[in-house]
């Protein structure tokens, strides 16, 4: 019982990162068609800022955070309005292609700017007894935080004209034009909002493991498996594929080892495109 | 009207037999120089010149599948570090002769492509991609772990020790090229080739016309992952030593892709021309800014990508400068 309790906390503690991770991966291929091979360079350079902010200048590590998140958020209209815009409604191959040479890109100069060496944002690592096992207290942090996220992303989309607007144009683009919306903005809001949400699991990430420059590349093969799990485009899907991989990734570690945990994601994603092409949330045929 | 298009074709055809004999003639000599290159350079220039016919051949492999079929192969460097850990394994541990190496290398890498192949190319564009790459991540892990540590001696590495001399490996790799190069200018040639162009411009409408999709991209997924595994076997042999970190290194995804975008999608001439330019520009960053060298992969790859999304080859073909013809 408490194995089972400790076994599902901690997959929800590595399943969150992941979902907040995914969930910006996933805005931005539902209403750009991008496929954002970047983003896992655009969480580990949000990283850093956060660590910048918070080793150099001293910023409390939640502030650190959020600051990070705004100028990642920026970053990424800067980079959607003038690079990735060239290839808005071309193959989604060439969107892959240039995300691709822009991850490239990032991961060497971060290795000239921040060097190899091993960073993490010190915060909170006091242990705390939960349900007969102990976990560092910002594990519970992250949780939180990340569910806040989840919800705070949720109603925004839902409720929010501008969230109305970027669902609109992830569902049909030329409607969504027809009826006013102006999708060149959408698209702007919605790669900033991507990429404040990488900021985000990018300073999460610093402060429960460690940065080093190729962090993303690591990071986004396990990423694109819970994109393609959860819909291509699902925020929702993203959330539960961050969650089902982090469990999966989880009970791989603990019953047979950790190298093995990127081949677990490989099997679940083998084997969920073979039943279901377009993942869990996915609508229409698997060619998209 | 018949006339004048008769008037037209005459001297044409005049210009493309001596067009035909230049390129003849160019790579007689290209060819000469490549065979004479090791007989009067030095071995800096040698060892080079291995790394551009290495790379020629992952591109021109590539482009068996990803550049007919428009599929991208995002886990190519799964199928050589797979070919690289068939001939160590085959050498190293069952004291196989080197042969004996490369053909178990060019047989596992032909197995793995079908096994691979047959759950994967049910799955269509982007998803195709991503599969791909989660292919090559789980191949790297899984020789990595402590599972196989009898087979692959896990993150320590294999020693290989074949008594090939430089020259030799220089020739094997120079042979390999020249078979990549054959096989590519046989499907050019070929109706096969044709239609599998014809699913690379519309995968529905090339099934309507009764040309059995599914088949022929496991086919040219099979021959281009075989091309890799025999890549991978001859950089093992030249490496001497490898371990998972080296041969699935996500480069020699990058790097063939690259050079093939250079070049152009589909073309004969592409892949060698980007393999020489990346690979002796490479060079030159290399010696000067260590630290900078993908970058200047990543430049290219956007640039590429923003400006000339067609490649050199094609481009210049539609300048009339190279023929319009597909064995170019």
């Amino acid at each position: 019982m408490t194995e089972a309790a400790e076994i599902l906390l901690r997959s929800l503690f590595l399943g969150i990162i992941y979902a907040v991770a995914a969930s910006g991966l996933a805005l931005i291929f539902g209403v750009m068609r991008v496929v954002n091979a970047a983003h896992g360079e655009l969480i580990m350079l949000g990283g850093y800022i956060a660590y910048m902010l918070w080793s150099a200048a001293g910023f409390h590590p939640l502030l650190a955070m959020g600051v990070a998140a705004l100028l990642m958020a920026l970053f990424g209209v800067l980079l959607q309005r003038f690079i990735l815009e060239r290839v808005v409604g071309q193959p989604e191959m060439s969107s892959l292609l240039l995300t691709f040479g822009l991850s490239l890109i990032l991961v060497d100069l971060a290795r000239g700017l921040f060097t190899t060496t091993l960073r993490s944002i010190v915060y909170l690592q006091e242990p705390v007894s939960v349900l007969g096992a102990s976990y560092a207290q910002n594990n519970l942090l992250t949780l939180v935080l990340g569910l806040g996220v989840g919800a705070g992303l949720f109603l925004f989309l839902k409720y929010h004209p501008l969230g109305k607007a970027v669902r609109a144009t992830a569902q049909n683009e030329d409607l969504a034009l027809a009826c006013g919306i102006d999708c060149r903005q959408v698209r702007l809001v919605s790669f900033g909002l991507g990429s404040a949400l990488a900021g985000l699991a990018g300073t999460v990430w610093a402060i429960n493991y460690s940065l080093f420059p190729s962090v993303g590349q690591n990071l986004i093969i396990t990423l694109f498996a819970i994109v393609v799990l959860g819909g291509m485009g699902s925020v929702g899907g993203a959330f539960l594929g961050g969650i089902i991989l982090g469990l999966a990734q989880v009970v791989t570690a603990r019953y047979l080892t950790t190298q093995l945990s990127l081949f677990t994601a490989f099997i679940l994603l083998l084997g969920l495109l073979l039943i279901r092409p377009q993942g869990l949330f996915g609508a229409g045929a698997g060619e998209r | 009207m018949r006339l004048a298009e008769k008037g037209q074709a005459a001297p044409k055809l005049a210009v493309n037999t001596r067009a035909l004999l230049a390129a003849g003639l160019v790579a007689a000599a290209v060819l000469a120089l490549l065979a004479g290159l090791p007989l009067f350079t030095s071995p800096y220039v040698v060892n080079l010149t291995f790394r551009v016919l290495l790379f020629a051949t992952l591109a021109l492999g590539l482009n068996v599948f990803t550049g007919l079929t428009g599929y991208v192969n995002f886990g190519y460097s799964g199928f050589l570090g797979l070919g690289a850990y068939a001939f160590a394994i085959t050498v190293a541990k069952y004291q196989q002769p080197w042969p004996v190496g490369v053909l178990t290398a060019a047989a596992v890498s032909a197995c793995f492509s079908l096994l691979v192949g047959l759950p994967l190319l049910w799955v269509r564009g982007i998803y195709f991609a991503i599969a791909t790459l989660e292919v090559a991540g789980a191949l790297r892990v899984l020789t990595a772990s402590e599972y196989l540590q009898d087979l692959t001696n896990a993150a320590g590495g294999i020693l290989i020790l074949t008594g090939v001399g430089l020259t030799g490996q220089y020739y094997l790799m120079m042979g390999l090229c020249l078979l990549s190069l054959a096989v590519m200018t046989g499907l050019l040639l070929s109706k096969f080739g044709l239609q599998l162009l014809a699913i690379r411009e519309d995968e529905l409408a090339a099934e309507v016309l009764g040309i059995p999709t599914g088949l022929w991209k496991l086919l040219a997924f099979i021959i281009s992952g075989t091309i890799a595994g025999l890549a991978g076997a001859l950089l093992a042999m030249y490496l001497t030593y490898i371990d998972p970190s080296i041969v699935y290194d996500v480069t020699y995804t990058i790097r063939p892709l690259v050079m093939l975008l250079f070049g152009g999608f589909g073309t004969l001439l592409g892949p060698l021309l980007g393999a020489a330019f990346f690979t002796v520009v490479s060079e030159l960053i290399w010696s000067r800014f260590l630290t900078y060298h993908l970058l200047i992969f990543g430049v290219v790859l956007v640039a590429l990508v923003l400006l000339m999304p067609e490649g050199v080859i094609p481009w210049l073909q539609r300048r009339g400068i190279l023929p319009r013809i597909r064995t170019v």
